[in-house]
């Protein structure tokens, strides 16, 4: 089968939003499948601007194919219009217009997808509020699925976006979240609808460098080693997982970590202030920041900056961490969050993330919390109750390895699609 | 091979507290096997953590409401504002009313109901119908109809259009009702639940003072009362039995200006200095409350120290400062006073010197009139200040 993957941006250094989703889906999917990706060149969503080279590439075994993105994002004027269009009355045409200002609007994808959809077997789009979806979509809705990406924003009240919706063939979801909206909110009942989320496949054993772990490095327990039996000491060496970041970091005792970007979209501001009240009452616990800082963080000896990771070094850092925070409200991927839980570590998910908090809730494997009286109690709780954690931990792993691998999540796949195309 | 063979702490793990803290039995096979595979991994529920988590955050603050409670005050807050002597009724049910049901639908255009033919002027009975439309061309030849039936047909048009926006019009003004009412109605519901922490902080807040006030107090009793046995006396009993009659029976005013005093009286006078600035620092303070503390704190036998006649009294007369240091031994050992009646400082005892005014220096007691443990003076006590002169801050010692 020839699946054509549509996204407004594509590339290894995007991991937030549906580009994220398609991206780990679309690598899955090409080997077993021929997969084309067409997208824009553009990288950054706030302008729009081509930032990649436009032709075809080929990115973890994705045919990648970009298109100049047209038009560059006004933001002032899309500030008035938006303005205009989200407050008073609007027609379908403002609609349209308004996504086509949100951007990214691409004519050479577009053109291309009216001239060469039919050698495709399948459309898979991503995000509904993107242009290339609203104006694509409905050229061969029998063969299309949309990962719509839904969240409570306004732009989720155009009628635009339910027409398609209802018109395309299969509608797959990030979260069960979506589905929520999906059905309550836009009040559409798609043909066919499938939560298939994305996949993590932790490989223990593989993905672990040995190389790095340091036979000292085993966990002695503090019994143990009063006792001087040495037999207790577990010899293999995964029991010391996580202790080269440790060492690196010079974390010693227990901490929390952040995972993603350091920006206050993400939560961090919020996530930052939270936890320096919970370190006024324990200052034990540190805090470990993993990846880009786009924000000013402040110098606090609790605050480790561990920089950006590549994805082994980021499963090792979670491992080694006591609690995993994911801050983010609007992440419904939640990459970090099914990272965590598959190496065993509890999380703490901003509650206002409504597909952290039922990935919490379904696994029983973390605690979420909408202020900061409930960030400082969980996360204690959590800090302080071994116990607890070890279950938590437990479940997550089990949660995670019951419906999120990789071989699950292409299961669901292939489910949406072959009932998608049945006749 | 032995990996670690010393058993030694690797030096990661200083830094942590015992295996409580960073669990690092969580991953080990031991703890599975404890606990059965994992037959605890179903107990764990989130949602009853996360309620009771915010039960006990509820709980911390004080907040003792339910919500239903809340809502109830709020309601009643809210019934309040809406006085219904200042707003109709009728408006404020129907805000209710709106407030709960759903959006009513828009009603349905009915273009035939209100439309008006073109034979509609000639309506009317068989006949008068046979007639009109027989006199019909007549009618044409003195005027046109049509514009009359135009005109007609489109006030129709414009009536029906008007009724559509009025009803349009009352639709959306209905949904601006209730959501101004819902609005309103939550808006007093958290301002009901921010009144009823404000209270319960309120509360915390006097409880706090008043715990602070109450440590102030026991501070200032605690620091009021004699200081800890500092006296070499159970190294040197001789010279303290020898001193002892010298105390009974030498009077104050000679104890008071010799120089192998001065040690003595050092220290006496550095505490009550101390006093002197304290009790100005607390002039704001319930002073009754803490006489009686110190009252409470005294056994009732034993004189009270800290009077500051007493301690102009000891700093004049050093002697019977040391004397009554055995009973501030007492005291503090909660022990019951052994000391003889004669040698406690009494309200009889001789008046002291008024405080201002720094009198001429007394004349020098001989030396053996002095305990031993006072015998080496410091150079700088050869000409000791008076009790007034130390007891201000402010006043420069000579």
């Amino acid at each position: 089968m020839k699946f054509a993957f549509v996204t407004a941006r594509y590339g290894a250094d995007i991991t937030a939003g549906p580009d994220h989703a398609c991206r780990l889906l679309a690598e899955q999917v090409s080997s077993r499948h021929d997969v084309d990706v067409l997208t824009t060149c553009a990288r950054n969503p706030q302008t729009w601007k081509n930032e990649y080279s436009e032709g075809t590439d080929r990115v973890r075994g994705a045919l990648v194919r970009r298109f100049a993105v047209s038009q560059a994002k006004d933001e002032h004027a899309f500030d008035q219009f938006s303005a205009r269009v989200m407050v008073g009355p609007r027609s379908r045409a403002d609609e349209l217009e308004w996504l086509r200002r949100a951007g990214p609007w691409s004519a050479g994808l577009i053109d291309f997808l009216r001239r060469q959809h039919k050698s495709y077997d399948v459309l898979v789009f991503f995000s509904l509020c993107s242009p290339v979806t609203v104006a694509a979509a409905t050229l061969a809705p029998e063969r299309t699925i949309i990962f719509p990406y839904l969240q409570l924003q306004p732009a989720l009240r155009f009628d635009v976006g339910a027409e398609i919706l209802s018109a395309v063939r299969g509608v797959a979801l990030i979260s069960g979240a979506e589905r929520h909206l999906l059905r309550s909110y836009l009040r559409v009942t798609p043909q066919h609808d499938e939560v298939v989320g994305i996949g993590i496949d932790p490989s223990p054993e593989q993905s672990y460098p040995r190389h790095q772990q340091d036979p000292a490095d085993v966990v002695v327990d503090d019994e143990a080693a009063v006792a001087g039996n040495e037999d207790d000491v577990p010899a293999s060496y995964l029991e010391g997982r996580g202790v080269p970041f440790r060492r690196r970091h010079r974390l010693y005792g227990p901490f929390a970590l952040y995972s993603g970007r350091v920006e206050p979209n993400n939560g961090c501001e919020e996530m930052l202030d939270y936890f320096d009240t919970f370190a006024a009452s324990d200052g034990d616990t540190s805090l470990a920041l993993m990846g880009v800082k786009m924000m000013h963080v402040p110098e606090e000896s609790y605050i480790r900056l561990a920089g950006v990771l590549p994805e082994r070094q980021r499963m090792i850092a979670c491992e080694a961490a006591d609690v995993t925070i994911a801050p983010s409200a609007d992440d419904l991927v939640a990459q970090p969050l099914l990272e965590s839980l598959a190496v065993g570590t509890p999380v703490l998910a901003c509650a206002r993330n409504c597909a952290a908090v039922e990935h919490c809730r379904r696994s029983n494997a973390g605690l979420y919390y909408s202020n900061r009286g409930e960030f400082v109690e969980a996360l204690r709780l959590m800090m302080t109750d071994n116990r607890l954690r070890s279950r938590l931990g437990e479940n997550g792993r089990t949660y995670v390895r019951q419906n999120f691998r990789w071989d699950a999540v292409l299961g669901r796949f292939d489910r949406l699609v072959s009932r998608a195309r049945a006749k | 091979m032995d990996h670690n063979p010393s058993g030694r702490r690797p030096h990661y793990h200083r830094g942590r507290r015992g295996t409580d803290r960073r669990g690092s039995d969580r991953r080990t096979p031991q703890q599975s096997a404890e606990q059965g595979g994992r037959p605890s991994a179903e107990q764990v529920d989130v949602e009853q953590i996360m309620r009771e988590i915010r039960n006990r955050i509820s709980q911390r603050h004080g907040i003792e409401l339910s919500t239903q409670q809340i809502q109830d005050l709020a309601a009643r807050r809210l019934e309040a504002i809406l006085e219904p002597r200042n707003i109709n009724p009728t408006l404020l049910e129907q805000l209710r009313k709106g407030a709960a049901a759903p959006p009513d639908p828009m009603p349905p255009a009915n273009d035939t109901a209100d439309s008006f033919a073109d034979d509609a002027i000639y309506a009317g009975s068989p006949a008068v119908r046979f007639f009109r439309r027989l006199f019909n061309p007549l009618l044409k030849l003195l005027f046109d109809p049509a514009p009359i039936v135009s005109a007609l047909q489109a006030q129709g048009r414009l009536n029906r259009a008007a009724a559509t926006r009025a009803a349009e019009l009352e639709r959306r003004q209905t949904e601006w009702n209730a959501l101004h009412y819902q609005i309103l109605q939550r808006l007093v519901t958290e301002v009901s639940r921010a009144s009823v922490e404000m209270q319960a902080l309120s509360q915390r807040a006097e409880a706090l003072a008043a715990r602070v006030d109450f440590n102030d107090r026991r501070v200032r009793v605690l620091e009021n009362a004699p200081p800890p046995a500092r006296s070499p006396r159970p190294q040197e009993p001789a010279p303290a039995a020898a001193a002892a009659p010298a105390t009974t029976t030498a009077p104050p005013e000679a104890v008071h200006t010799t120089n192998s005093s001065a040690p003595a009286a050092d220290a006496p006078r550095r505490r009550r200095r101390r006093r002197r600035g304290r009790r100005g620092s607390m002039a704001g303070t319930d002073s009754s409350a803490t006489a009686v503390l110190a009252n409470a704190a005294v056994p009732d036998d034993v004189p009270d120290l800290d009077e500051g006649d007493d301690d102009e009294i000891q700093e004049e007369s050093p002697a019977r400062e040391s004397a009554a240091e055995p009973v501030a031994d007492r005291i503090l050992a909660d022990t019951a006073p052994s000391v003889e009646p004669s040698i406690l400082p009494v309200p009889s005892l001789p008046e002291p010197p008024a405080l201002p005014s720094p009198g001429p220096a007394p004349e020098p007691l001989p030396v053996d009139a002095v305990p031993e443990r006072n015998s080496a003076p410091p150079a700088d006590e050869s000409t000791p200040a008076t009790p007034a002169q130390s007891a201000d801050p402010n006043t420069p010692e000579h």
